[in-house]
C-alpha cells in the first residue's frame, strides 16, 4: 500500500481495480479451500448424516420439509421418550431446520429438485465459507484488510472449527459460528459508529443465532462484559449506549420468539448480566447528563454515590429475587464451567457426555496449530492498542480461554477468537518484513521513511474508523513503533529469514489442518473404517446394518429401549419409536433405562414391560475392539440410576473387592446378573469355539464356564461384526409360568417322578 | 348433533363379523380322540357328534394320524385322551407335542384314572402347575364312600365340592329334578386319582375333594406306611381343573373316567359344562371393536392424537357365543384404563343403549365412557383387559397420542382480564411515542446552532 503514493493517479485507479480483484478472488479462494477440505468425509464415504444430534436435526429437518413450519412448531414428537413423548418443537433450536427448508425452498422455487439430505450434509461447509468472509470483515474491523484475509484463511481451515463443520455434520454449531461472527461484526460496527442501525442489525442476528443454538448465551453475556470493561476503563460515549440500548431490546425481544427460550432472558440467572449492564448504562447516561449539566462538584459526587447504592440495591434485589425462585437460579452447566468436578457429583448425565470433559492440553495445538502461540501475540497487539473493539478481542480472547480448557466442545467458541488474534499478529509482521519496496529502490525507502507515519495513520484511520481519543497516536500503536524502527534496520538477510520461516509455518499449518481434518475429524461415526494388515481400508458398517434391520423387520410401532446414546439415531436410521435419546430432558426416564440395564432380568423384566419394550439394542465393541460401547459406558448407566434409586442400584456392587472394573471371571455377582452384561456376552464365548472368549476392548477374558444365559429376553440380531446386539423382550409365557421354569422344560431338564416342592393353592 | 356420526362407524365395525356359525366355535370341530375302546365311551361321543364335531377315533398304537401339529398348522381343533392301558401315549403325544400344540390353538380335555395317568400329559399338566398324581395312585375316603366295598374309592360328592365358576360349571340338574338349574344335586366319582394345584393365576380348579379323602399309592399297599406314599390330601387335592392360556386355549382334566362312561347320567350335566367349555361351545367372548372419539370433533373415528384436556368417548362392544350364535354380553365390571406409565383413569363402562340401537346387531352389547383427557402429554394407551375365570379373555389396546396445545390455541391475550394491564400500559407507551415523534417533528426544536454539542 505503501507504494500507491507514488504513482499517477490513473495508475492508482489501476492498483486499486486490481488490489480488489485479488481481494475478492482470494476471499473466494479461502471459501474455497474452506468448503473443499470439508468434504473428505463424502469422498471417503458417501453423503451421509453424521454422528447422532445430526440424526436428530436431519429427521426434524424432513419434518419440517414434508409438515411446514406450523406443524414443525407444535411438533408432539411421539416417536421418542415412549411413553412422555417430546414437546419437539417447543424444545429445539429451530434455526438450523430453518436455513435448510428456506434453501431447500429456494432451491426448488429455481426449479432445482435437490434432496433435503444433500442439503442438510453440505450446510456446514457452505457456511463455513461464509464464516471465512465474516471473519474477513471483522478482522477488517479490527485491523485491516490485510491480518481479515488471514484471519479468514485460519478460520477457513482451522480444524478447531473444521471440528464441528464436515460435511455431513449436520449440528447446530454448522451456522452457529457463523451466525456468532456476524454478530461481533455487527456488535463492533454498531460500538464504533453508534449506529443504532447497525446496533439493530446485531440484534437482528443475535436472535438468528438464539434460534439456532443455546450457545447464543455466550454472545448474551460477551457483549454486556466488552461494554461493562468499557465502563470501568472509563470509556463511557453515547455510541456504546446507543449500540447496547438498541441491541439489547431488540435482541431480547426478539430471542424471546424463540418458544424454547421464551421468558429465560428476564427469568434467568445466565442472562441477567445482559440486564444489569443494560440498567447500568441507564444510569451511567444519566449521570452522564446530569455531570455535564451540573458545575457543583459535590453534587457530581453525589451521583456517583446514588449511582453505586441504586447499583448495590439492584444487585441485592437480584439476589432476593433469586432465593425467592422469580429468576431461576444458575443451572448445573454454568456450575460445571467453574468447578470442573460439579457435574461428576452432582449431575452424572452431564459429565457423562465425553465432549463436556476438561480439554487436554495437547489438543490446543491439535485444533489450532500454530495459531495457539499466534493468539497471545494478537492479544497483546491489541492490548498496546486497545481501542474499544480491541478491548472485545481481549475480553473474548480470556473468556473463551478458559472455557475452552473447561469443556471440550468450547474449544469450538475459542477458534474464532485465535484465528483473529493470529491473523492480527501475523499480519503486523508482515508489515514490517514483507515491505520489499523499501529495498528495492532507495528512492521509495526514501518516500517511505518520509511517509511511514502518514501512510500508517491513514491505515489506521481507514481500518479502525474512531480510534479511541485517550490513547496518544505517536507512541500507543505497537504497529506504528514496529515499523518505524523497521526503516533504520531492514536488512535483507533478515526479512528473508522471517519470511521464509512463516512462509514454511504457514505451508505447516496448511499441512497440519489438512491431515487433522482427513484423519481425526472427517469420520461419519456411523459407519467405521480401520486398517487391514494388508494396509487396504476395512469398512465396519455394523451401525447401518442393525437399523436397516430393525426397519425392515420390526413392527411400525415397535418401541426399542437402548442407552440414549443411540435414541437419534435410531429415530433417524431405523424409524422406530425411542426410550430415551440425545436430548436428555427427563432424567428419572434415562434413570429407568438405566436400571433396566444394570439389575436382574427378574428386575427388569416389569420395567420393560410397563414401558411397552420391543427389542433391546445394545452396543458390543468386544469382538471387533470398539471402544465406545455399552460397557465403558455402562457404569454412567449405573451412577444415573443410582442417582434415583440408590437403595436399589449401587456403583460399588459392580467393582471387584480390590476396587477393579472387571468384566472377566473376577467381576462381580451383581455385574454378571446385569442385563447389560448378560445382553453384551451372551454366546460371546461360542464365537471362540467354545473357549473362553476373549475381550478386545477390556483385554480381558470371559470364561466360557459362566457364558450368561438370558431367560426374558431372546436374541434376534446381532450385526456382522458384533457391534450391535439386539434383543427381543419375550412375551409372557402362554400358560402361565415363570421364564427359567419354561426354558427348563424346552431343555428337556425336568425331573418327572418325583413331587416336585410347589407352593400350594390355598 | 356428534352422536349419529359415530353410532354409524361404530355399527360398521360391529358388523364385520357376522353370525352363522356352526355349534363349535368357528367351525373348529376336527377332534382327535385317544382311547382303547370308544365302545365304553359312545354315549358320550355321540353327544359330540351331534353337537357337529367331527371325531377321528385312535388309540396310542395306532401311528398315523396323532400328528397334532403339521408344519405349523393345527391338524386338530380338539384333543380328547381318555384312559388307556397303555403306559405311555407314544412319541407323538409327548410332553412338548402337547405343550406345543396347546400353544398353537389347540384344546385338550384329559381324562386318567387310578390306572392309567400317563406320564407325557402329567408333565405337560404340572407344567400349567396341576400336578396330577402318577399312574397307580388313587383317591380314596373312607368317611364318606358310596361303595360298599373296603376300598372306599368311590367319593360321594355334592355341589360344595364343584368350586368352577359358573362360567364353566352353569348348571347342574340334580337327580331328584327339584330346582332345575341350581349346583345341587350328587354324583359318584369312581376309582379316580387326583391332582394338588400350584399357584398358576391362570389355573381354575373344578372339583375338590371331600376333606376326609386322600391320595396314596395304591399298588402298594402292603407297606403300612401310607403317609409316606401319600400324593395329597384333603381339600388340597383336585379332582377336575382346567387352564385358559393367555392365547384363550383350554385345557380340562377330570381325574375319573367313570363321569364319561356310559351311563354315568348323575354327573353328565357336570361333565357336559366342563366339555362344553373345553372346546369353546361356552363362556367364548369376543370383542368386535373398540373406538374412541375426541367430542371436538366426533368425525372422526379412533383419531392418532388429542389434546390435552378434551373430552374422550371411548366404546367396546362384547359379544358371547351361547352355543348357536353371538348374543349380547352383559357385565357391570367392565372396566377401561387410560395409561401412562401408570393409569390415569381407571372407569367403569356401561351399556351404552342409544349405540346399540344404532349399531343394529343384535349380537353385540356396547360399552361405553366419557370422560375428559388428563392435562399432560404423552403417548396413552386405552386398555380394556376383561379378564374373569372361565372366560376368553378379552384385551384391547390402543395408543394414542395425547400432546400438547398448540401455540395458537392459548387464549388470545384480551380474552385474559390480567392481561388488560399490560395491554393498556403497551399502548399507552406506543401512543406515548407517537405523540412524542408528533410533537419532535412539528413543533420548535431545530438543530441548527448546536448539533456539534453531542461530544
Amino acid at each position: 500500500m505503501a507504494l500507491v503514493t507514488g504513482f499517477q493517479k490513473s495508475d492508482r485507479q489501476l492498483i486499486d481495480n486490481a488490489l480488489l480483484l485479488l481481494k475478492v478472488s482470494t476471499l473466494i479462494l479461502v471459501a474455497g479451500a474452506a468448503i473443499s477440505s470439508r468434504l473428505f468425509s463424502v469422498i471417503r464415504f458417501e453423503s451421509i448424516i453424521h454422528e447422532f444430534d445430526p440424526w436428530f436435526n436431519y429427521r426434524a429437518t424432513k419434518y419440517l420439509t414434508e409438515n411446514g413450519f406450523y406443524k414443525f412448531l407444535n411438533w408432539f414428537d411421539d416417536r421418542t421418550w415412549y411413553p412422555l413423548g417430546r414437546v419437539t418443537g417447543g424444545t429445539l433450536y429451530p434455526g438450523l431446520m430453518v436455513t435448510s427448508n428456506v434453501i431447500h425452498t429456494v432451491l426448488r422455487w429455481f426449479s432445482l429438485p435437490i434432496d433435503i439430505r444433500n442439503i442438510c450434509v453440505m450446510l456446514a461447509p457452505a457456511f463455513s465459507g461464509l464464516t471465512a468472509y465474516v471473519t474477513y470483515l471483522f478482522t477488517t474491523e479490527m485491523k485491516n484488510e490485510t491480518a481479515g484475509l488471514l484471519a479468514a484463511i485460519f478460520m477457513g481451515i482451522a480444524p478447531g472449527y473444521i471440528s464441528r463443520s464436515v460435511a455431513g455434520s449436520y449440528d447446530n454449531e454448522a451456522i452457529a459460528i457463523t451466525l456468532l461472527m456476524v454478530t461481533f461484526y455487527f456488535w463492533i460496527k454498531a460500538l464504533k459508529l453508534g449506529s443504532a442501525l447497525w446496533g439493530g442489525l446485531t440484534a437482528l442476528s443475535y436472535f438468528y443465532m438464539v434460534a439456532a443454538w443455546g450457545g447464543y448465551v455466550f454472545i448474551t453475556n460477551m457483549i454486556p462484559l466488552h461494554v461493562f470493561v468499557l465502563l470501568l476503563m472509563g470509556r463511557y460515549h453515547s455510541r456504546i449506549y446507543v449500540a447496547y440500548s438498541s441491541w439489547y431490546a431488540i435482541g431480547t425481544l426478539a430471542s424471546m420468539q424463540i418458544p424454547f427460550v421464551g421468558f429465560l432472558p428476564i427469568r434467568s440467572s445466565d442472562h441477567m448480566s445482559a440486564l444489569g449492564v443494560f440498567g447500568l448504562l441507564q444510569l451511567v447516561a444519566f449521570s452522564d447528563w446530569i455531570r455535564s449539566q451540573v458545575p457543583s462538584k459535590q453534587f457530581k459526587n453525589l451521583i456517583i454515590v446514588a449511582v453505586l447504592s441504586i447499583l448495590a440495591i439492584s444487585f441485592a434485589g437480584l439476589i432476593g429475587l433469586t432465593s425467592a425462585g422469580v429468576i431461576a437460579p444458575w443451572t448445573g452447566r454454568f456450575y460445571s464451567l467453574w468447578d470442573t468436578n460439579y457435574a461428576k457429583i452432582h449431575i452424572p448425565i452431564i459429565a457423562s457426555v465425553s465432549e463436556h470433559q476438561p480439554t487436554a492440553w495437547p489438543s490446543f495445538f491439535f485444533d489450532n496449530f500454530m495459531l495457539i502461540w499466534l493468539f497471545p501475540v494478537g492479544v497483546y497487539l491489541c492490548l498496546r492498542e486497545l481501542a474499544d473493539e480491541h478491548v472485545f478481542i481481549i475480553v473474548y480472547g480470556v473468556l473463551a480461554s478458559y472455557f475452552a480448557g473447561v469443556m471440550v466442545r468450547l474449544m469450538l467458541t475459542l477458534t474464532p477468537i485465535v484465528c483473529v488474534a493470529a491473523g492480527i499478529a501475523v499480519s503486523s509482521l508482515l508489515d514490517v518484513y514483507a515491505e520489499f519496496a523499501i529495498v528495492e529502490s532507495d528512492e521509495a525507502v526514501e518516500s517511505t521513511v518520509n511517509k511511514g507515519g502518514d501512510v500508517l495513520e491513514e491505515i489506521d484511520v481507514t481500518s479502525s474508523g474512531t480510534s479511541t481519543p485517550g490513547v496518544s497516536s505517536e507512541e500507543g500503536s505497537i504497529f506504528k513503533t514496529l515499523l518505524s524502527s523497521n526503516n533504520t534496520i531492514k536488512p535483507l538477510l533478515a526479512k528473508a529469514v522471517v519470511l521464509i520461516s512463516f512462509t514454511s509455518y504457514l505451508f505447516l499449518f496448511v499441512k497440519h489442518c489438512t491431515w487433522v481434518t482427513s484423519n481425526a475429524y472427517s469420520s461419519p461415526s456411523v459407519v467405521l473404517a480401520s486398517n487391514l494388515p494388508d494396509g487396504s481400508q476395512f469398512l465396519i458398517d455394523d451401525f447401518r446394518e442393525a437399523y436397516y434391520w430393525l426397519r425392515m423387520n420390526t413392527p411400525e410401532d415397535a418401541k426399542i429401549m437402548s442407552w440414549w446414546d443411540y435414541g437419534y439415531q435410531i429415530g433417524g436410521m431405523a424409524d422406530r419409536t425411542t426410550l430415551v435419546d440425545n436430548n436428555t430432558w427427563n432424567n428419572t426416564h434415562i434413570a429407568t433405562v438405566g436400571k433396566a440395564m444394570s439389575s436382574s432380568e427378574e428386575v427388569a423384566y416389569p420395567i420393560l414391560r410397563q414401558h411397552d419394550v420391543d427389542y433391546i439394542l445394545v452396543i458390543f465393541g468386544g469382538v471387533i475392539g470398539f471402544s465406545g460401547d455399552d460397557i465403558n459406558k455402562f457404569l454412567w448407566m449405573v451412577r444415573i440410576a443410582e442417582g434415583i434409586w440408590p437403595e436399589e442400584v449401587k456403583e460399588r456392587d459392580f467393582f471387584t473387592a480390590s476396587n477393579q472394573y472387571r468384566v472377566d471371571h473376577e467381576a462381580t455377582p451383581t455385574m454378571r446378573e446385569s442385563m447389560m452384561y448378560k445382553m453384551s456376552y451372551y454366546r460371546f464365548t461360542d464365537a471362540f469355539g467354545g473357549r473362553d472368549g476373549h475381550d478386545r476392548v477390556r483385554g480381558q477374558n470371559i470364561p466360557a464356564s459362566m457364558a450368561p444365559e438370558l431367560t426374558t429376553i431372546e436374541e434376534a440380531f446381532t450385526s456382522e461384526n458384533w457391534i450391535v446386539r439386539i434383543y427381543k423382550v419375550k412375551d409372557l409365557d402362554n400358560v402361565g409360568r415363570d421364564f427359567p421354569k419354561a426354558i427348563k422344560f424346552d431343555k428337556g431338564q425336568t425331573s418327572k417322578k418325583k413331587r416336585s416342592q410347589t407352593e400350594l393353592r390355598l | 348433533m356428534y352422536f349419529c356420526q359415530w353410532l354409524l362407524t361404530a355399527g360398521i365395525a360391529a358388523l364385520s363379523l357376522g353370525a352363522g356359525f356352526a355349534k363349535p366355535l368357528n367351525g373348529a370341530g376336527r377332534t382327535l380322540v385317544v382311547v382303547d375302546d370308544p365302545n365304553e365311551y359312545s354315549q358320550y361321543l355321540e353327544s359330540l357328534e351331534q353337537r357337529e364335531f367331527q371325531l377321528t377315533i385312535k388309540d396310542t398304537h395306532d401311528e398315523s394320524g396323532l400328528e397334532l401339529v403339521n408344519y405349523g398348522e393345527l391338524t386338530y381343533d380338539n384333543l380328547i385322551v381318555l384312559p388307556t392301558k397303555a403306559k405311555s401315549l407314544g412319541p407323538k403325544l409327548s410332553a412338548k407335542a402337547l405343550l406345543e400344540y396347546f400353544n398353537l390353538g389347540g384344546n385338550i380335555l384329559a381324562v386318567t384314572s387310578a390306572k392309567s395317568s400317563p406320564e407325557s400329559l402329567r408333565e405337560f399338566a404340572a407344567e400349567l402347575d396341576i400336578h396330577i398324581s402318577p399312574r397307580g395312585y388313587q383317591i380314596v375316603d373312607h368317611f364318606n364312600s358310596a361303595d360298599s366295598s373296603d376300598e372306599h374309592n368311590v367319593l360321594k360328592l355334592t355341589s360344595a365340592n364343584i368350586n368352577a365358576p359358573d362360567s364353566v360349571i352353569s348348571d347342574i340338574i340334580s337327580h331328584d329334578e327339584d330346582g332345575g338349574s341350581t349346583k345341587s344335586g350328587e354324583f359318584d366319582y369312581e376309582a379316580g386319582n387326583a391332582a394338588y394345584l400350584g399357584n398358576n393365576e391362570l389355573v381354575i380348579p373344578f372339583i375338590s375333594a371331600p376333606s376326609t379323602s386322600y391320595v396314596f399309592d395304591a399298588r402298594e399297599q402292603e407297606d403300612n406306611d401310607v403317609a409316606d406314599k401319600l400324593w395329597v390330601s384333603g381339600s388340597q387335592a383336585y379332582l377336575a381343573a382346567g387352564l385358559q392360556s393367555r392365547k384363550n386355549t383350554r385345557f380340562s382334566w377330570v381325574g375319573s373316567a367313570s363321569l364319561f362312561k356310559n351311563g354315568a347320567a348323575a354327573s353328565a350335566s357336570a361333565i357336559d359344562n366342563i366339555t362344553k367349555w373345553t372346546f369353546q361351545e361356552k363362556s367364548v367372548l369376543k370383542s368386535v371393536g373398540a373406538s374412541h372419539y375426541d367430542l371436538t370433533f366426533p368425525e372422526v373415528e379412533n383419531p392418532h392424537i388429542y389434546k390435552v384436556s378434551t373430552d374422550v368417548l371411548y366404546l367396546i362392544s362384547l359379544s358371547e357365543w351361547n352355543g348357536n350364535e353371538w348374543v349380547p354380553f352383559d357385565a357391570s365390571d367392565v372396566q377401561l384404563e387410560f395409561i401412562m406409565l401408570d393409569p390415569y383413569y381407571r372407569l367403569t363402562l356401561s351399556r351404552n343403549a342409544t349405540a346399540e340401537a344404532a349399531a343394529e346387531d343384535g349380537s353385540i352389547a356396547i360399552y361405553s365412557t366419557q370422560f375428559k383427557a388428563p392435562d399432560q402429554y404423552g403417548m396413552f394407551t386405552f386398555k380394556t383387559e376383561y379378564q374373569r375365570p372361565g372366560y376368553t379373555f378379552v384385551e384391547d389396546a390402543r395408543v394414542v397420542t395425547v400432546r400438547h396445545i398448540a401455540n395458537d390455541e392459548w387464549p388470545r391475550s384480551w380474552e385474559i382480564t390480567n392481561s388488560w394491564v399490560y395491554l393498556t400500559s403497551a399502548g399507552s407507551v406506543v401512543i406515548g411515542w407517537l405523540v412524542f415523534v408528533a410533537f419532535y417533528l412539528y413543533t420548535g426544536y431545530s438543530p441548527k446552532k448546536s448539533d456539534k454539542k453531542t461530544q
